[in-house]
């Protein structure tokens, strides 16, 4: 249990540390469903939905829910203070010396590497979400449907997985 | 301004933060700076644009930097906890019933076809969202290529990927710099 908590704790503090504006999602996948099978693609997926519907960072809603499930209640407390303990000391104690440090210019190409990174692997993610290779002809369908409405109509992504899911339900 | 008050005001905060950090401010501006006019329109900005920069959620570095301005250490303590309080108590809850109801259900993992098909393309938006902000020339969606190659087909760890590109980034970076000097 404590082993848990332990790994539980470095993996949300690294991927918080991680994350410049995105790419948790894709993090969240390699720990909690590949790396420790504390999470099957289905929970990950039932989770993201509802992180959608809920207020607050999305990123906490995952970390939370991971945490609950690999040591209940504890867990999920672990999980949520590793991913606010970064951005939350950083911005007390080091906010303006870390301003400097990455308005370098060298920093500006470190942030766009981790920033193109975090594109490719958020991308592998959501093929991993979706097994292309197994699913179904209308799963396909309404996954690019999906990715229509988000991008050309900028619909809101929880009304998005709400129709999947009932049109997953229906058919 | 007493802990109570920075209580009452960041948990609405984090009630009401749907959609991005940019909710977040505009409540924060409306309740300190227009009506109890606590922090000025400067230090908020000054709060927003330190978020931008750091690592980790940006709503948590701009409620931390608010907090703190108002209170000193407490007050960024009691700014954060109750700003993630509506957001977490929830998400516990769906752990909870997801957990001890939900997945016990067989036929769950069927029944959320859709909804993972639907995510899968929310997803690919949401990558090409973050892409669009970084890859501003067009060879660059090349090395997001290789990112998504080298995950999903080499298998290779996710933040070992991430580390890569950063250095790279950084290395291209001094070599473009020691050429321009010498």
């Amino acid at each position: 249990m404590t082993g848990h908590l332990l790994q539980l704790f470095v993996a949300s503090v690294f991927i918080s540390l991680a994350t410049f504006g995105g790419g948790s999602q894709a993090l969240f996948y390699q720990f909690g469903v590949l790396q420790t099978h504390w999470i099957t693609r289905t929970d990950l997926s039932a989770v993201l939905a509802f992180g959608y519907a809920t207020p607050g960072p999305a990123v906490f809603g995952t970390a939370t829910f991971i945490g609950y499930r690999a040591a209940g209640l504890t867990g999920a407390a672990v999980g949520t203070v590793g991913i606010f303990i970064v951005p939350f000391v950083l911005s007390l104690v080091a906010a303006k010396y870390l301003t400097h440090l990455l308005k370098n210019p060298h920093a500006e190409l470190f942030v766009t590497g981790v920033g193109l990174a975090a594109t490719g692997l958020v991308a592998a993610t959501a093929f991993g979400v979706l097994n292309y290779h197994t699913a179904s002809a209308w799963q396909l369908v309404v996954a690019l449907a999906a990715l229509t409405a988000s991008l050309k109509w900028k619909l809101n992504p929880l009304f998005i997985l709400l129709a999947g899911g009932v049109i997953g339900l229906v058919l | 301004m007493r802990l109570w008050d920075i209580a009452r005001v960041f948990a609405k905060a984090g009630a009401s933060s749907f959609g991005g950090w940019s909710t977040t401010a505009l409540v924060l501006e409306k309740e300190l700076v227009d009506k109890q006019k606590s922090l000025t329109q400067k230090q908020l900005k000054g709060a927003v644009a330190y978020a931008q920069i750091l690592p980790g959620a940006t709503q948590v570095s701009i409620v931390s930097n608010a907090g703190y301005r108002l209170r000193g250490f407490p007050g960024a303590l009691v700014a954060v906890a109750s700003y993630l309080l509506p957001a977490v108590s929830l998400i516990t809850i769906f752990a909870v019933v997801y957990f001890h109801v939900a997945h016990d259900s067989t036929r769950l993992a069927e029944r959320l076809d859709g909804l993972v098909a639907a995510l899968s393309g929310v997803i690919l938006a949401n990558a090409y969202k973050i892409g669009s902000k970084h890859a501003t020339k067009a060879w660059l969606w090349l090395l997001v290529g290789v990112a998504f190659g080298a995950k999903l087909w080499l298998g290779v760890n996710a933040l070992l990927i991430i580390i890569a590109f950063g250095v790279g980034g950084l290395v291209i970076s001094w070599v473009n710099a020691w050429r321009v000097a010498s």
